[in-house]
């Protein structure tokens, strides 16, 4: 009882800035891409460490080969590692997007 | 072109936030000369305190420039097999130990060698369970206060309260081994201390103060000497157990990874040596950030040192004596007043401080009453040193546009109060944190740290298998494996 409590709010679709978080696969226009389908979206919104690096992990895990994971976090210092991890990790980092108060990070399974 | 170049290539409309950003940093600054001027026209001894405000101030700009954080460290290296943090800290411990080396041959080190036990890695590894939850460790949870991050307030808040209440308190004294308690009594101390009533009291007086402790150069029996200094406590203490280190981590967890991404079938000696160039590169803002932390601490001690000549003192208590601040001063006539890099000891101070006024009487301890002093948090030099740290980063958020008010969940902030408290706790059992324990220790020198970091990393390969446990478990109550 107490525990789905503070579960709740992702389930609903978090807030960030004015816009909500399309959890489904979506197309989006990413500087220096160009439009690509994101087939899973991370929202972490909040999270500190390590629950983005661990929930990309768990997204790359459950994707396609080739297909896109997005990563939103308002958590600098999990933005910044995805990157490094995505050479210790089956992937590879394609863009990361200052978004409206948080970073959207895009990574590929595969290297 | 690094990470953070990438971020600044923006989506949405955030221009002339980076202008109102450096206002912000530019208030920041003004309030503190303003401060420190009115502080040296009220006494202009107190620039003792503001070289530690100063300095803070340096230190947060470092921290929040390279996120320089033990947690982030321990915990990428095990959660998700990344070393970047991990091989930023090493880098930054070999040059540290190099300007410390320069300081103690000058002879202005404040640096003093902990006792060496079993003490030190258990409490390690209290400390190490306890940053996988806060997302921080003691200097990390200081610089994102300045980005903004009330879960790191919280984290803060924990800290302070748990080490007061742990130092003070007798909950658990009937833990306390009988030989303590008789090596307690033999001390002879003063009438006033309840030397053998709580744990904490009893475990210094009867176990701590019992140990040996010394650096490299001291158990060479070269100390003072460039030998001793240089190639025992740089060198053999410091350099080559991280060049070890940093072998260990490429072999562990970056080898593959570069070897898979350049394409190389079997790598000669040449490739590796590539492949470890290419890891410390992604570990450059890290690196660089403890090249300055290295330099400026270095610094900081010198400064102490030479300030402490000047005024013929050998520690801040008596200088708050002769200004006629005699409140909160142990019965030695001290406060606490390391010179150097120091954390946790000021946050358990300011947890006392609030508790010492709600009533509570933790001045009959020994951590309070006879060796730190319980000052106002006005009056705490390294206490002020932490606030200088949050508003250096809150200077350097600011500027980059990373400052954000970010309110956590509420897993985060329970998160943060138990993890805080375990902090709290292995700071205390283990004489430190991160940075007190390990990072200002081994780069003077005392191995001691080495151990803390063993002790750290178990505790932080417990938490995470911990913490795992706890995001599989939450998501198969839920249905959704992203319900965490």
């Amino acid at each position: 009882m107490f525990f789905s409590w503070f579960g709740k709010k992702r389930r609903t679709g978090k807030r960030i800035g004015m816009q909500t978080a399309v959890m489904e696969p979506h197309a989006v226009d990413v500087p220096g891409l160009g439009m690509v389908i994101v087939a899973r979206t991370v929202n972490c919104i909040g999270d500190g460490c390590p629950k983005p690096q661990l929930l990309t992990l768990k997204a790359l895990n459950l994707v396609d080969e080739g297909e896109i994971v997005e990563l939103i976090s308002d958590n600098p210092t999990a933005v910044e590692t995805i990157p490094a991890m995505m050479l210790a990790a089956y992937g590879s980092h394609l863009a990361t997007v200052r978004g409206d108060g948080c970073w959207k990070v895009y990574v590929r399974k595969g290297v | 072109m690094s990470n953070r170049d990438v971020c600044d290539v923006g989506v949405a409309g955030m221009a002339g936030t980076s202008t109102k950003g450096k206002v912000y940093a530019g208030v920041i600054v003004a309030l503190v000369a303003l401060a420190s001027v009115i502080a040296l026209s009220i006494d202009s001894r107190f620039l003792y305190m503001l070289v530690y405000v100063w300095f803070g101030v340096i230190y947060g700009l470092f921290l929040q420039y390279g996120r320089f954080c033990m947690a982030s460290a321990v915990r990428d290296l095990f959660a998700v097999g990344v070393p970047r943090m991990a091989v930023g800290v090493m880098i930054a411990v070999a040059l540290y130990s190099l300007t410390a080396a320069a300081v103690t041959m000058a002879g202005f080190s404040t640096f003093h060698a902990h006792p060496l036990g079993w003490h030190i890695i258990i409490g390690g590894a209290i400390f190490g369970f306890g940053i996988i939850f806060t997302g921080g460790c003691a200097s990390s949870s200081l610089y994102k206060s300045g980005e903004g991050n009330v879960g790191s307030m919280l984290v803060l808040v924990s800290i302070s309260f748990s080490q007061a209440i742990f130092v003070a308190s007798d909950w658990f004294s009937g833990l306390v081994p009988e030989s303590w308690t008789q090596s307690a009594l033999e001390k002879g101390m003063p009438e006033e201390l309840t030397i053998t009533s709580t744990w904490f009291d009893q475990f210094m007086a009867g176990y701590i103060w019992d140990l040996q402790g010394g650096t490299v150069a001291e158990m060479m029996g070269r100390e003072g000497t460039f030998f001793g200094i240089f190639v025992g406590n740089a060198l053999l203490g410091a350099i080559l157990p991280t060049f070890a280190i940093l072998v260990f981590l490429y072999i562990v967890a970056y080898r593959k990874g570069y070897m898979r991404r350049a394409k190389i079938q079997n790598p000669a000696f040449g490739d590796h040596m590539r492949g470890m160039w290419s890891m410390f590169t992604s570990s450059k803002n890290t690196a660089l950030a403890g090249l300055g932390i290295g330099i400026f601490a270095g610094l900081q001690m010198w400064t102490t040192g030479a300030l402490r000549d000047y005024y013929g003192i050998f520690n801040f208590g008596e200088m708050l004596e002769d200004m006629g601040y005699y409140t909160g001063i142990s019965i030695q006539g001290t406060v606490f007043d390391p010179g150097y890099w120091y954390i946790t000891t000021q946050e358990a101070q300011w947890g006392g401080w609030v508790l010492n006024k709600l009533g509570v009487d933790n001045m009959s301890n020994i951590f309070f009453g006879l060796e730190n002093g319980l000052p106002n948090p006005l009056l705490n030099a390294p206490g002020m040193m932490s606030i200088g740290i949050i508003l250096g980063a809150a200077m350097l958020a600011n500027i980059n546009r990373e400052f954000k008010w970010k309110l956590p969940s509420m897993e985060t902030a329970i998160f943060a109060i138990v993890g805080g408290t375990l902090m709290g706790i292995g700071a205390r059992v283990g004489m430190g944190c991160n940075v007190g324990a390990f990072f200002a220790a081994v780069t003077n020198g005392d191995l001691t740290g080495w151990i803390f970091l063993f002790g750290m990393a178990l505790g932080g390969y417990l938490g995470v298998k911990a913490f795992t446990w706890w995001m599989e478990w939450r998501a198969s109550r839920s249905n959704d494996e992203f319900a965490l």
